[in-house]
C-alpha cells in the first residue's frame, strides 16, 4: 500500500510543551546522560531507575529500606500526575527516574517527561497513531529504556522511535514492521550494553517472531534473529545463521507462517553476557496441523547481545495447543555460586534454570488450575500431558462444532505479560497469578476477512467462586509455598519487593498494595481511582524515597466476555501516574 | 461515552455525529440515512475485492457493488477500507455494530460479509442480508505439469500452493491423515501463491475463485480452475452477503431491494467481469423479512 511510507514518515506529531522549545539541542547532554555502566549497575544503585526490571536481570527488586514494614502506614500521596486529556484506557507502564526526571510511557503511545519531585510536566510526546490501525488489544504500551541522552520505545504502528530526554524530540527511528500485516510493538524495549533489544507483537496473524539488536545511540541495525527454525538471521546486514535446523521439529513449509511473537519484554545478564527472552505460541492454532515439537516457539531463547545468535533455548510447551505464550520474563538471580534464571509460564509451570546453559533446574505449578499437564519431568524438561489437547480437526471434518475439552490455566495463562518480583531478603519470587479455566474446541467454520477457515471457539471461566487473581510467593529452590494473597479480579499489573520486607502491587479494582514479604500479610493500601495495569517503581531523591505506580483500567482484561467481565464490571478509567513518600 | 449509548436507530446516532462535527443535517431519507452519505466498510489489501489503487483511491469489485447500492438509494457512497482482525466477530463489532476507540464509529453496512445461518444465529446485533455471489473453494492446476482433471490424491507428491489460515490450507494440512501435509506451500495472499503457480513452484493453487481467477489474469485459460471432490472439507462454498446494524431495519430493507435490482439487471456480474472474474449466483433463496 502506498500510504504506510507516506504516513509514517511524516506523520509524526511532537507535542512539545518545554518551556523556550527554541533553545538548540544540548550537544554536550552526554554528562548528565545515561551510560551503560549505569544500566548494569541499575539494579543496585538507588537514586534512579534506568531500566525495565528494575535492573536489567529483571528482578524487580530494590535494595531502599527508608520505607519499611515498621513505617508504612505513613506512606502517602506526594502528588497525582495526570496523563489528561480525551485519552484515558490501559496504564501498562513501568515508569523510569533519571536525575530528578521521571520518564513514562501511557496509552496511545504517549511519553511523558516529569519533574520527580513536583509532578510537574517537563515535556510530552504524542505518537500520531496511522490511520485505520486496529490493535488488538488495546492501546497500551508497557515503558521505554533510556540509553545516555535518548528514551527508547516501541509503537504500536510497530515503530522504535528514540526521543531527547531533555525535549522530547526525536532523534531516530526504525521500522519494526509492516503494522496492516499485524506488525506491532507494545513490550519496553531493553539495553544490553551498547545495544537496544526489542522483540515484535502480531502473533495473532501468524507473523515470524523476530528479535532485533540495534546501536542505541543511533538507531542503525545490527542484528535480527528470527525466533522459528529455518529462518535465517543477520548480522550487520549479511546472513549470520539458521534458527535451529531446518523442519527438525516443523512439518513442510509451516515454519514460514510459524508464529512465536517475542510480543513481550526480555531481560539482559551482565554476568554472563546473555540475552533472555521469551516467545510466544506457533501457527496455525491446531497442534495436528504441525506434529513436532515447533521450536523455538513458547521457549526462552538465550541470544548473545553482540551477535544475535542463539546460546541456548528452552521451550515451555512443546507443540503447544491452548495459546499458552511462552513470552513470560525470564528473571536471573543467584543462589550461593549458581547462575539461575526463572520463569513463570503461562501454563502454569514456574521454571527454575540454569541460565548458563539452560538446563532445567526445578519446576512446579505455581496455580491450582493446570489440567492440561500433571507436572514437569526434570530430566527431560516435557510436561506430562494429561490428556487434554483439543482434538484433530480433520478427524470430525463434518462441518460440525469439535468435542469440548475443560482445561486450565486458560489462554491468558496462570500469569501474563506482567513481571514478577524476586525477592533478595526472602529468596521468594512474588507471582502475580490467575486461577481461570476455559472451553475449547475446534470450530470447523469460523470466518475472517470474509473466508472460512477451521478455526477455535474458546469461553473463559473462574475456576473458584471468591477469586480470580492470587499474588503467590514460592521459594525457587524447593517449589514450596511461602503464602498467597487472594483478589477478586484478575491480577494484570506488575509487582516491586524491596529490602523494607515490603512487596508492592495493584489490583484491577484499583488498589495500590504494599504486605510483608515474609508473610504476604497487607500492611498498607491506597485507592488509586482506576484499576492498575501498570508496574510500580521505587527511587531515593534528596534523602526521601519515593514509589510511583500507574494507575489507569484497560489492557486486554475488558476485551473478555462471560463470566470473568462479571468480576470487572464497573471499573472506571482513569489515567494517571500516582508518586508517594513518606509523611 | 459514546460507545456505550445504547441506540435504537442508527439515524439517531447519525444525526448526533453530523450535528457535532459538522453541523450538517440532512432529511431523512427511506433508507434512514440522515446525511445523504451512506458509510461502507470493505476490507483492505483484498483484491479483486476492494484495494487502494495506484491513484489512492478505493477500487475493486465490493468497491464497485457500494457505489452502485448507493446510487440506488439515492445517496452518495462513503467507502472506508479496513483492516481484518483475527475474526469476522471482531470485524461486526468494529466496524457494524458498535465501533472501537481507535477506528471511531462503526460504518452503515460492511460488504463481503458470510451470508451463513450458524453466524445469524449468533450474532443477533447485526442483519446479515443481501447474498450477492456464492464464493467456493476451487483448484487452479497447471495442467503442463499434473495433465487433465487431476484428483486431490495428487498433491500427495506434488506441490500445492494455499494462502495461509484459510480453509483450503486447513483442509490440506490435515487431509488423508497429513499425507498431503508436507507438499503445501503457504504464502500470505493469493496473488502471492498465483505468482508461485506461474513461475512453477507449485503445480496448483487452492483457494478462493474470484481472488484466482482474479490473480491468473490473462493466463486464466492456461490453467484448469474448478471445484475439486474434497472428502472431508468442512465448507467448501458459501455466500457473501452485506452486515447492517440489526436495529437499522429500513436501512437493510431498503439495501436488499437494491441488491436484488442489481442482481436482476446483470451489473452484478457485470462488475465480478470487468475483474476477470466468472460470476457464481448466491445458493440462498433471497427472502426478506417481513416488517
Amino acid at each position: 500500500m502506498k500510504y504506510i511510507s507516506g504516513a509514517c514518515d511524516s506523520g509524526f506529531l511532537k507535542s512539545i510543551t518545554i518551556a523556550g522549545a527554541l533553545i538548540a539541542l544540548p550537544m554536550s547532554s552526554s554528562a548528565a546522560g545515561v551510560t551503560a555502566e549505569d544500566i548494569i549497575n541499575d539494579a543496585t544503585t538507588t537514586g534512579d531507575v534506568v531500566s525495565y526490571g528494575m535492573g536489567t536481570q529483571g528482578q524487580r527488586w530494590s535494595p531502599l529500606a527508608k520505607i519499611n514494614d515498621k513505617n508504612i502506614s505513613s506512606l502517602a500521596p506526594a502528588y497525582t500526575f495526570s496523563f489528561g486529556g480525551e485519552k484515558m484506557r490501559g496504564q501498562e507502564a513501568q515508569p523510569l527516574v533519571h536525575n530528578g526526571v521521571i520518564y513514562t510511557t501511557a496509552s496511545y503511545n504517549r511519553v511523558f517527561a516529569i519533574n520527580a519531585e513536583t509532578g510537574m510536566q517537563i515535556w510530552k510526546y504524542e505518537h500520531r497513531l496511522p490511520e485505520g490501525i486496529l490493535p488488538c488489544c488495546d492501546v497500551v504500551n508497557r515503558g521505554g529504556a533510556l540509553f545516555d541522552n535518548l528514551f527508547i520505545f516501541g509503537t504500536l504502528d510497530a515503530q522504535l522511535v528514540a526521543l531527547d530526554t531533555a525535549t522530547g524530540e526525536i532523534v531516530w527511528k526504525q521500522s519494526l514492521g509492516d503494522f496492516k500485516a499485524g506488525h506491532s510493538s507494545t513490550a519496553a524495549p531493553i539495553i544490553a550494553e551498547d545495544k537496544v533489544i526489542i522483540g515484535v507483537a502480531g502473533g495473532e496473524f501468524g507473523i515470524v517472531g523476530m528479535l532485533r539488536g540495534f546501536d542505541a545511540k543511533t538507531g542503525k541495525l545490527v542484528w535480527e534473529r528470527p525466533t522459528i527454525e529455518g529462518h535465517i538471521g543477520t548480522l550487520n546486514g549479511k546472513p549470520n545463521g539458521m534458527t535451529g535446523k531446518l523442519n527438525a521439529t516443523w512439518p513442510g513449509d509451516l515454519w514460514k507462517v510459524g508464529g512465536g511473537a517475542p510480543w513481550n519484554s526480555g531481560t539482559y545478564d551482565h554476568e554472563t553476557k546473555t540475552i533472555m527472552w521469551g516467545t510466544g505460541n506457533p501457527a496455525p492454532w491446531n497442534s495436528h496441523m504441525r506434529p513436532g515439537d515447533n521450536l523455538y516457539a513458547i521457549s526462552t531463547i538465550a541470544v548473545d547481545p553482540d551477535t544475535g545468535k542463539i546460546k541456548w533455548h528452552f521451550q515451555y510447551t512443546p507443540n503447544e495447543a491452548w495459546d499458552y505464550d511462552g513470552t513470560n520474563h525470564t528473571v536471573a538471580f543467584n543462589k550461593g555460586d549458581k547462575k539461575l534464571a526463572s520463569h513463570a509460564d503461562r501454563n502454569g509451570f514456574f521454571y527454575t534454570l540454569d541460565r548458563t546453559n539452560g538446563k532445567l533446574v526445578n519446576a512446579f505449578p505455581f496455580v491450582e488450575g493446570h489440567s492440561w499437564a500433571t507436572s514437569i519431568d526434570l530430566k527431560t524438561g516435557r510436561p506430562i500431558e494429561a490428556g487434554k489437547r483439543p482434538g484433530n480437526p480433520a478427524e470430525s471434518a463434518d462441518g460440525k462444532k469439535g468435542s469440548v475439552i475443560t482445561v486450565s490455566p486458560s489462554f491468558l495463562g496462570g500469569t501474563n505479560w506482567m513481571g514478577m518480583a524476586y525477592g533478595q531478603n526472602t529468596g521468594l519470587f512474588y507471582i502475580p497469578a490467575n486461577e481461570m479455566g476455559m472451553d475449547l474446541w475446534n470450530e470447523p467454520v469460523t470466518y475472517k476477512k470474509g473466508a472460512a477457515y477451521m478455526g477455535a471457539g474458546f469461553s473463559i471461566k473462574p475456576l473458584f467462586d471468591d477469586y480470580i487473581g492470587v499474588l503467590r510467593a514460592y521459594d525457587p529452590m524447593t517449589g514450596k509455598k511461602a503464602f498467597e494473597v487472594k483478589n477478586k479480579g484478575p491480577l494484570w499489573g506488575g509487582v516491586m519487593a524491596t529490602a523494607g520486607n515490603l512487596v508492592f502491587y495493584g489490583t484491577p479494582e484499583g488498589h495500590f498494595k504494599a504486605i510483608h514479604s515474609k508473610t504476604g500479610k497487607e500492611l498498607w493500601s491506597y485507592n488509586t481511582g482506576s484499576g492498575i495495569v501498570g508496574s510500580p517503581i521505587t527511587w531515593e531523591q534528596g534523602g526521601e524515597q519515593f514509589v510511583a505506580v500507574p494507575s489507569g483500567w484497560g489492557a486486554a482484561v475488558p476485551l473478555w466476555g462471560g463470566e470473568v467481565a462479571k468480576q470487572i464490571e464497573g471499573i472506571n478509567q482513569g489515567a494517571s501516574l500516582v508518586v508517594f513518600k513518606l509523611y | 461515552m459514546m460507545f456505550k449509548i445504547k441506540l435504537v436507530r442508527l439515524s439517531v446516532f447519525i444525526i448526533y455525529c453530523a450535528c457535532l462535527f459538522t453541523g450538517q443535517v440532512h432529511a431523512e431519507t427511506e433508507a434512514g440515512i440522515t446525511s445523504g452519505i451512506l458509510k461502507f466498510a470493505a476490507y483492505d489489501n483484498f483484491p479483486p475485492y476492494s484495494y487502494q489503487a495506484a491513484n489512492g483511491k478505493a477500487e475493486g469489485i465490493d468497491v464497485d457493488i457500494a457505489r452502485a447500492l448507493a446510487e440506488k438509494l439515492g445517496l452518495k457512497a462513503n467507502i472506508r477500507l479496513v483492516f481484518a482482525d483475527e475474526s469476522l466477530e471482531d470485524d461486526l463489532r468494529v466496524y457494524v455494530w458498535k465501533g472501537h476507540h481507535v477506528t471511531g464509529p462503526p460504518a452503515d453496512v460492511m460488504l463481503h460479509i458470510p451470508y451463513d445461518e450458524n453466524l445469524m444465529k449468533r450474532e443477533d446485533k447485526i442483519s446479515f442480508i443481501a447474498p450477492y455471489f456464492e464464493d467456493q473453494v476451487v483448484v487452479a492446476a497447471d495442467p503442463e505439469q499434473l495433465g487433465s482433471n487431476p484428483q486431490i490424491t495428487a498433491f500427495f507428491s506434488n506441490k500445492i500452493g494455499v494462502e495461509r489460515v484459510t480453509m483450503a490450507d486447513g483442509y490440506l494440512l490435515g487431509a488423508y491423515r497429513g499425507q498431503i501435509r508436507n507438499n503445501v506451500l503457504h504464502y500470505h495472499s493469493i496473488p502471492e501463491a498465483i505468482q508461485a503457480l506461474l513461475k512453477k513452484d507449485v503445480t496448483a493453487v487452492m483457494g478462493m475463485r474470484t481472488e484466482i481467477e482474479s490473480a491468473l489474469d490473462d493466463s486464466k485459460n492456461k490453467y484448469q480452475i474448478g471445484l475439486m471432490q474434497m472428502p472431508g472439507i468442512a465448507k467448501a462454498s458459501w455466500d457473501q452477503g452485506l452486515a447492517v446494524k440489526a436495529s437499522n431495519q429500513a436501512l437493510s430493507k431498503s439495501l436488499q431491494d437494491a441488491m436484488t435490482s442489481l442482481i436482476n439487471d446483470g451489473t452484478i456480474k457485470n462488475i465480478f467481469n470487468k475483474y476477470n472474474a466468472s460470476y457464481h449466483i448466491p445458493a440462498a433463496k433471497i427472502n426478506y423479512p417481513q416488517e
